[in-house]
């Protein structure tokens, strides 16, 4: 009985602690982070669009720059409107060295180890984003149009995250 | 050319009377609304009758389509942010829907 109550009570820590971290992060980081990972990632896809010979990669690339913009626009949009001014933080740095590196490797790709590669990083940025959404945006930011742009966006990145999926097992099954 | 004519006739004959027996039980055609947000179609299963018309509405940030799962049915194309499509359904039966562009988002319409 006790050894359980314990193992419950740490693992209630462990879920909480992420969360209690970032609790310092505010409207404006949050806003940088946002545009930020919309950003690497229409970068990402315009170079996949180019570089690409496979239609499903280029099809992918061409949804994530159509929608990633559509999500930036609404972002800016928003931003503007409530006059906060998007923020640098360590979570926004990360990302926006993290999407350079990705982008000099991918440049030293071409073919079938292109599409690899991009359509893996797709998968765990979609997975990683989607983890700073539920984890660190959504439960800190202050401003309830904010929080409800980031809600409304986040079943967008869940259909990204399973088309990624569903191309890089296709390029799987081709090898 | 004959058979064609007596084809035409005869099915004109079904038609009518068809036609009339429902006009007392079916109300005019109805118009529904489905939204499209937050990448989801809102409602996601919607109940109509034979000869009445949905309209899609985006009201999302991104694209969307909404096109039949199977292959031929119906398809609206790239409905942007802001802007709708619409389409009327003549004949009975279960359609289920998706949107090309994100597969995770699925409508049924149950069409009586």
């Amino acid at each position: 009985m006790l050894v359980k109550l314990s193992a419950s009570v740490l693992a209630g820590l462990l879920l909480v602690a992420p969360a209690a971290g970032a609790q310092d992060i505010n409207d404006a980081q949050i806003a940088s982070i946002v545009v930020t990972a919309n950003q690497v990632d229409i970068d990402a896809g315009e170079l996949a669009a180019k570089m690409s010979a496979n239609a499903e990669v280029k099809k992918f690339a061409e949804r994530m720059i159509t929608d990633h913009k559509g999500v930036n626009k609404s972002a800016v949009d928003l931003v503007t409107k409530l006059k906060v001014t998007p923020e640098d933080n360590a979570t926004s740095k990360a990302l926006k060295d993290g999407g350079e590196k990705n982008l000099a490797n991918l440049k030293k790709l071409k073919g079938a180890a292109f599409d690899k590669a991009y359509m893996d990083h797709e998968v765990a940025y979609h997975t990683q984003v989607l983890e700073a959404v539920d984890k660190t945006l959504i439960p800190n930011a202050k401003n309830a149009e904010l929080k409800a742009l980031l809600v409304k966006v986040r079943p967008a990145f869940v259909a990204h995250l399973e088309h990624a999926k569903q191309v890089a097992s296709s390029l799987k099954a081709a090898n | 050319m004959t058979r064609r004519v007596l084809l035409t006739a005869l099915a004109l004959l079904i038609g009518s009377a068809g036609a009339g027996a429902a006009q007392k039980k079916a109300p005019k055609p109805v118009t529904h609304t489905v939204t499209v947000d937050a990448t989801s179609f809102q409602p996601a299963t919607l109940t109509l009758a034979a000869g009445d018309s949905v309209v899609w509405v985006n009201k999302d940030i991104i694209p969307h389509t909404a096109t039949s799962a199977k292959k031929g049915i119906f398809d609206s194309g790239t409905i942007a942010t802001g802007e709708s499509w619409k389409h009327t359904f003549k004949t009975a039966g279960d359609l289920a829907y998706i949107c090309q562009f994100h597969p995770t988002m699925k409508g049924s319409l149950k069409i009586k």
